[in-house]
């Protein structure tokens, strides 16, 4: 019998054992996918997923292509879109209609994916407190949740209301600011934009050390190591970024004086997004920056941009299907000024004598290839700081010479002090953005209903009511 | 490790049939001495173990059998005693009496061998944990190697769907009689959604119940491959108390699969020939002939143009001709039977046995290599194994390794239904592509490409498989009450699957040059381990109480990974060898997968029974796995039952009708974990290979994981009634249950806004009420003349629904919409209803469908939002009738399934009656696309006119209530026992069985089976002798 209790003690005892490292043995690490732990508990891993948000915004779903050289702008009636083209019901407000209704949901769903992209960074990077420094940690932190509020900002402005009044309480959208599985609300215009206004607040001062205030931009030259903190600081939300977006969300508010403000504090240093040279614009055959990518606060590197030109812009693209302008609209646009850098640079009959009619070039290759803004389209750029803070101004004057200081970078004489600011920052926003994505919702700020066709030579009245698309909607 | 418990297990009945004891009274010595012998059938055993033990003390005694098989315990204190004699290979058997002073005690005890028939009192759990069937409350159902091969010889899933009412095979009506599809299976209905987007590659289906081959969980391939002669019993666990010790594992049920013990004793082998002949059942094929196809197409207005256009109409008219030609020539191709021989398999098993007392050995081996129904398919498998055992007083070790494996190739003459639909007024031609090619250029005319051209290139489709596998298991007897018993079993296994197709191939056509052909190549490999630990407790106390506890604990690991990759453009004749290969698939990145999962669990198992009329079971387990949330790794399990052996009370001792009576009830939790890993963690991908930028590469979440994820868990709540009457002539059971799974896990599409798709989500809830029966009577049964004839009826029955849903699955409904399935998920109804929308039938006036909108309209416009339950595919009753005629050494069985009240959405009818569109009038249609359908204003049809090539949508018009009568199995045999002729070549005995299954198949509906592959009808032969 006492061997038989010494079996079973034995026993017992490897089996508590046992169950101790049971916890351990059940943690297991898939080696074919790439798991939370894995990625928060290394820099580089840090690294990698922050800059996985900025490739979700450069998708041509968002930023690549949807939200700046396509729908968007077809919105805006840019181009001359015929009956057969994928755009048409775009380009119609027809928003109901497949394939307008796949495009504006896919927008949708991938803006809010990439929210949920940025929400799960923002709750890991607190979770695994540490794997980075603390100035790291909260710039990261500043522009993630700067990121999350600029796409729910671009919600808003495509799918929410018009924001008519200064504190529009019309309902909007739902507001993400964590990873979950249960539904949000939809709030009032107001309390949403409250949000952004928050969010945007919050990553400024988290950037309060960012590089970018001391050594500015920092575009590495050609062969030199990219630092993942310092270098290219004009590709992501940096600090300068997020006060130019909140004088971009104040104005949309209506809050003048403080949008006013805050695009002073970016024009302040403007000797840090210096402006395009005429060389670049005029003599430069080769290699032109044509997106002005020095002046840029804000873009995103889309590596399919080229193949996206080639679909959308290039020449060869049949007529049927080639997004352009129809002549005329075009040269009322840019007053037929070939002075104009934006005009001369990026719009030509083709050379090769396939288009009878102008051609958008801005987002055509150059021949060498290793130029650093080769792949960029701008999110934000200095000369809207002027733009803002031109309409903020309260005295007219004022306006007309913040606009002038854009023109004479422009290669355009100045306008006569009597000029109407909200005229002439029409015909900017309508020469300055093209291919952008803001000219539509100047329009809809300014709620203006009635825009030239696209397609014809009359006048249409635009829809500023974009439905919520149905895999949203048919839960709420 | 079965041993201990199967000796307590020997039922009395079966002791008093075998037992012959006498009592003797010699003066003799003071002290009392017991003196026996032990004997088989035919001769003195020697070796045998004899336990002698005093009931009031519990002092034990042991001795052995001596050459003469006798064996005496010389000093006894006087008492009552009880004598367990034990040898390997036979029943062990007890006898009891009371030893006298002064008085000698003999015994004569017989053995019979344990595996000539199935000992059917002992409930085999897989787990080591057996249980007299007598003392359990589970419901279960066991069936004997023999039983199994007298309804088939194919494999033993074959057989248990028409030996057992609730194992149910589920139609596929696609994969037909293919050999390397597997069988889908459940038992007692479904505990989950079914779902693509929670399994992994690894997961199997969520609904099939858990195989356990000799102790160990295995894959349900592995089963179907089983050779069948190894097989020794096949135990069904059906409900909580029955399958609470499987866990989280256990809520579909589980098929416990033993194979056959080594014997000890001569060198001794067995040799066993199953041939089968399968031939395509293509009675079910409705198909025009070439002149009733060419007359729909005219009326169906394939040679008429709408438009003004008089080239057109001039190609349209010559085209006719052509084909009309055709059909005056007389060509009226039978297409059907092209892809068609009859095919075959033939299994070589054999077995060799034998070894002295302490060292046992068998070894088996087996071949078989068959071809389909359909050209160039066909499975070939082998086997493997060696079986060791060793014993010595309280330690039994065994070990058995086995090496297995399979190869597999797919017809290359792909889907039966290209030559179902292939046109029977095009000449039957090997030589060209097409059967025709348009001769106009304004693209009206179709390309009909020639199904056979493709048969007849080189290709390959094939899958090759080998696994090796060792178990081995220790016992330790620590006491007479207490034993141990540790198992090991390890497995490593590679699959390797190639596909080519030649750049001749109709795939093709439009693919340039450089990239015609492809190869593909997938390698997975997999190894997993398994180990349990059991402690088990077994005492009677006083003579009425008895406690069995057992307490087991498991660990397990599987690893699985894969490799493909694929390979494009091959010069024309080239033989597939990818040595030819001009480069990768184009932007083709190879893919890998790797998964571990594992899994612990810890067990406790207690049973009580007072004086064997009332029982009591209890089970509790805990299970942790990798595939639940990373918050509840751990997971509860367990089983209360109560049973009552109404037969063993003394009033119902009286009634000699009554045999055995038993009431049984239990309830309890148990889980299913057939989903994929790691659904609980936040999985990232990297970007795709184009997208970067000048910080580099980035991660994306691919999916959000479910941290607080919950095991599914079913609850079940089983009755049962058991009863043996009129001398063993009239026996049978009645199993009521209800099922309960809640919460489910269900992939939900949340609002977009959230970002989550597909997120795994603890909801709603499945019911199965449902019950179960088989009663079986013999009108002859006398086993002195050897005759006994029997009749038995087996049914089911059950109904689902689902709860707790909400609206949270609009979108899982909407994909349902929009791919056209018949599924939905909505509170209240049946996982098993069809959903369509309501037809009120076709308009006499326009030969228009007129459907019935929700609020009870009359409209011709389809509108999904009028989509109602309009059927359900569960019968009211399924079941098999048979009957089974035995007379000496002659059987006679016959087996016919029976299927009443089910629902059906006839495919053929949707299909191939309607729903032609304009390009498919070039295929073949059924018959009743000609004759059913309207053609002029007043027809009264069933079916819309038939120049009407728009789409029609799923309505209630193509479900049809099924009633179905099907022939499963017919067995005609004769053993050949101890005849002399037999011991001249050396024989035992001998066995010829002649099969037919599935020869015929009756049902009110007509609708095509067997879409990819036919169905075949089965007709076998199985020969077996012993040496």
């Amino acid at each position: 019998m006492k061997r038989t209790y010494f079996t079973l003690l034995i026993t017992t005892a490897l089996a508590i054992l046992t169950l101790g490292s049971c916890k351990k043995f059940l943690n297991v690490t898939p080696e074919d996918k790439v798991i939370e732990t894995q990625i928060f508990s290394t820099k580089i891993g840090v690294q990698t997923a922050l800059n996985g948000l900025y490739l979700s915004l450069a998708t041509n779903q968002l930023y690549g292509d949807n939200l700046t050289l396509s729908t968007v702008e077809v919105l805006a009636q840019r181009y001359n879109i015929p009956s057969t083209h994928d755009l048409y019901k775009i380009a119609t407000y027809a928003y109901t209609d497949a394939p307008a209704s796949t495009r504006l949901e896919t927008i949708w769903t991938n803006a809010y994916g990439t929210i949920l992209n940025v929400n799960s960074f923002l709750e890991n990077i607190e979770k695994y407190k540490g794997t980075v420094d603390e100035q790291t940690e909260s710039v990261f932190k500043g522009e993630a949740i700067a990121m999350r509020a600029f796409l729910h900002f671009d919600l808003l402005r495509l799918y929410g209301p018009r924001y008519s009044t200064a504190d529009s309480t019309k309902q909007s959208l739902p507001y993400y600011a964590a990873t979950k599985s249960s539904i949000n609300p939809l709030l009032p215009a107001n309390e949403f934009i409250v949000n952004i206004i928050n969010d945007l607040n919050t990553a400024a001062n988290l950037l309060q050390n960012d590089p970018v205030i001391t050594t500015g931009v920092s575009t590495p030259r050609v062969n030199e190591t990219v630092d993942f903190f310092k270098s290219n600081r004009n590709f992501r939300f940096n600090y300068y970024a997020v006060k130019g977006l909140l004088a971009r969300v104040y104005l949309y508010r209506g809050d003048k004086v403080s949008a006013l403000k805050n695009a002073k504090e970016v024009i302040a240093v403007a000797n840090k997004f210096p402006w395009t040279t005429s060389t670049n614009a005029l003599s430069e055959k080769q290699n032109p920056d044509r997106v002005f990518s020095t002046e840029m606060l804000l873009g995103v590197s889309n590596t399919q941009l080229y193949s996206r030109y080639t679909a959308l812009f290039d020449p060869s693209v049949t007529d049927g299907t080639i997004l352009a302008p129809l002549p005329a609209r075009l040269n009322t646009v840019f007053e037929t000024n070939e002075n104009d850098y934006r005009f001369n640079l990026n719009w030509q009959i083709p050379s090769t004598g396939v288009k009878s009619y102008r051609t958008f070039y801005k987002y055509a290759d150059i021949v060498d290839k290793t130029k650093l803004f080769r792949f960029t389209i701008p999110l934000l750029k200095i000369s809207e700081m002027y733009y803002i803070a031109a309409e903020s101004e309260p005295l007219s004057a004022d306006g007309i010479a913040l606009i002038n200081i854009v023109r004479a970078n422009r290669g355009l004489l100045p306008l006569a002090t009597t000029a109407v600011v909200n005229t002439e920052l029409q015909k900017e926003y309508q020469k300055e953005f093209f291919g952008e994505g803001q000219l539509f919702y100047y329009y809809k700020r300014r709620n203006i209903t009635s825009i030239g066709n696209g397609s014809g030579t009359s006048s249409i009245t635009v829809n500023y009511a974009v439905p919520m698309p149905l895999s949203e909607s048919q839960y709420r | 490790m079965i041993k201990i418990f199967t000796k307590r297990s020997v039922p009395k009945r079966t002791l008093l049939l075998l037992l012959c004891l006498y009592l003797g009274v010699k003066a003799y010595a003071q002290t009392p001495a017991v003196k026996g012998v032990v004997k088989d059938a035919k001769e003195t055993i020697v070796g045998a173990t004899i336990i002698a033990q005093n009931v009031q003390t519990g002092v034990r005694t042991t001795t052995s059998s001596d050459k003469n098989g006798v064996f005496t315990f010389v000093r006894l204190a006087a008492g009552p005693y009880r004598f367990t004699i034990n040898f390997i290979g036979y029943e062990s058997n007890i006898v009891t009496g009371i030893v006298k002073d002064g008085g000698t005690f003999s015994l004569s005890v017989v053995l019979k061998e344990s595996s000539t028939s199935l000992d059917k009192e002992v409930v085999v759990t897989g787990t080591g944990i057996n249980r007299r069937k007598d003392s359990f409350t589970g419901t279960t159902a066991v069936f004997s190697g023999e039983e199994l091969k007298t309804i088939g010889n194919n494999n033993i899933i074959q057989s248990l769907r028409t030996l057992d009412p609730s194992f149910l095979q589920i139609e596929n009506n696609l994969a037909g009689s293919n050999p390397n599809v597997l069988p889908v299976i459940e038992v007692r209905g479904k505990s989950s959604i079914p779902s693509s987007t929670l399994k992994d590659q690894f997961g199997s289906d969520p609904n099939q119940p858990l195989f356990v081959l000799d102790g160990f969980p295995t894959t349900l391939q592995t089963i179907v491959d089983l050779d069948m002669n190894r097989v020794a019993s096949v135990t069904i666990l059906k409900d909580a108390a029955s399958t609470a010790l499987y866990g989280s594992q256990a809520s579909n049920g589980v098929v416990v699969i033993e194979t056959i013990k080594p014997k000890p004793g001569e060198l001794r082998f067995s040799y066993t020939q199953d041939f089968r002949l399968e031939m395509a059942d293509l009675s079910a094929y409705n198909m025009m002939n070439a002149t009733e196809k060419l007359e729909f197409e005219r009326l169906s207005g394939r040679y008429v143009t709408s438009e003004a256009n008089p080239v057109q109409n001039v190609y349209l008219d010559s085209l006719y001709n052509a084909h009309l030609g055709n059909v005056r020539k007389g060509i009226n191709t039978y297409w059907l039977n092209v892809p068609l021989q009859t095919g075959y398999s033939t299994n070589n098993s054999i077995n060799a046995s034998g070894g002295d007392n302490a060292f046992i050995y068998n070894v088996g081996m087996n071949y078989r290599t068959g071809q389909g129904a359909m050209i160039g398919s066909g499975r070939d498998t082998y086997s493997g194994s060696i079986n060791l055992n060793y014993r010595k007083q309280k330690i039994n070790v065994n070990n058995i390794t086995y090496i297995r494996g399979y190869s597999s190739q797919n017809s290359q003459y792909g889907s039966f239904s290209n030559f179902v639909n292939a046109n029977p007024y095009f000449r039957k031609d090997s030589e060209s592509l097409y059967l025709e090619r348009p001769r106009t250029t304004s693209g009206s005319g179709f390309n009909v490409i020639n199904p056979i051209y493709d048969a007849l290139q080189p290709q390959y489709d094939q899958t090759k498989n080998s696994e090796f596998q060792n178990n081995l298991n220790a016992i330790y007897d620590i006491s007479s009450a207490f034993r141990i018993n540790g198992a090991l079993q390890i497995t490593k296994g590679t699959t390797t699957t190639k596909v080519y197709k030649s750049p001749e191939m109709s795939d093709f056509i439009n693919t340039p040059t450089l990239r015609k052909g492809t190869y593909s190549d997938n390698r997975a490999e997999n190894f997993s381990y398994q180990a349990n630990l059991t402690l088990s407790y077994n005492k009677m106390f006083g003579q009425k109480n008895s406690i069995t506890a057992n307490w087991r604990s498991t660990v397990q690991q599987n690893k699985n990974s894969s490799y493909s990759s694929k390979a494009e453009g091959f010069p024309a004749g080239s033989l597939g060898n990818p040595r030819f290969a001009y480069a990768y698939a184009l932007d083709g990145a190879p893919s890998a997968t790797s998964g571990i999962y594992r899994s612990l669990s810890s067990a406790v198992a207690l049973n009580y029974s007072y004086a064997n009329k009332y029982l009591a079971d209890f089970v509790f387990r805990l299970d942790g796995s990798t595939a639940y949330g990373s918050n509840k790794q751990y997971s509860p399990y367990y089983s209360f039952g109560l049973g009552w052996n109404i037969h063993n009370e003394d009033f119902a001792k009286q009634a000699s009708w009554l045999n055995s009576l038993r009431l049984t009830a239990n309830i309890g939790i148990t889980g299913n974990q057939n989903f994929g890993n790691l659904s609980s963690v936040s999985i990232y991908n990297y970007n795709s290979n184009t997208q970067y930028n000048s910080f580099g590469q980035g991660l994306s979440l691919l999916t959000l994981g479910n941290p607080n994820l919950e095991p599914q868990k079913t609850r079940q709540i089983s009755t049962s009634i058991e009863f043996v009457l009129l001398k063993n002539r009239l026996s049978g059971y009645i199993n009521a249950y209800n099922k309960r799974t809640n919460p489910l896990i269900v992939p939900v599409d949340l609002p977009s806004s959230t970002g989550v798709f597909a997120f795994p989500y603890n909801i709603g809830s499945l019911t199965y009420n449902g019950i179960e029966t088989r009663i079986s009577y013999s009108p002859v049964y006398d086993l002195a003349k050897g005759i006994v004839w029997s009749v038995s009826l087996t049914g089911s029955t059950y109904r689902s629904k689902y709860g707790g849903f909400g609206n949270t699955l609009n979108t899982l409904n909407k994909q349902q919409e929009n791919s056209k399935t018949l599924l939905r998920y909505i509170d209240g109804n049946s996982a098993e209803a069809i959903w369509a929308i309501k037809s009120m039938g076709i308009d006499p006036a326009t030969g228009r469908e007129v459907f019935l909108t929700k609020d009870g309209q009359y409209t011709f416009d389809y509108n999904t939002g009028n989509i109602v339950n309009v059927g359900n595919t569960v019968p009211v009753a399924e079941g098999v009738i048979s009957t089974n005629l035995r007379y000496k050494g002659f059987n006679f069985g016959l087996g016919l399934r029976y299927r009443v009240g089910g629902d059906i959405f006839n495919n053929a009818l949707y299909n191939k009656v309607e729903n032609i569109s304009s390009t498919s009038i070039a295929n073949n249609q059924d018959r009743r696309a000609l004759y059913d359908r309207w053609k002029n204003p007043g027809d009264v049809s069933q079916f819309k006119g038939i120049s009407l090539t728009s789409t029609t949508p799923i309505s209630s018009r193509f479900v049809q209530k099924e009633n179905t009568l099907s022939s499963e199995t017919l067995s005609v045999g004769y053993t050949f026992d101890g005849k002399q002729w037999l011991r001249a070549v050396g024989m035992r005995t001998l066995n010829a069985t002649l099969f037919g299954n599935d020869f015929l198949y009756l049902s009110t509906v007509r609708r095509e089976r067997g879409i990819d592959y036919p169905y075949a009808r089965t007709f076998a032969f199985s020969l077996r002798a012993s040496f």
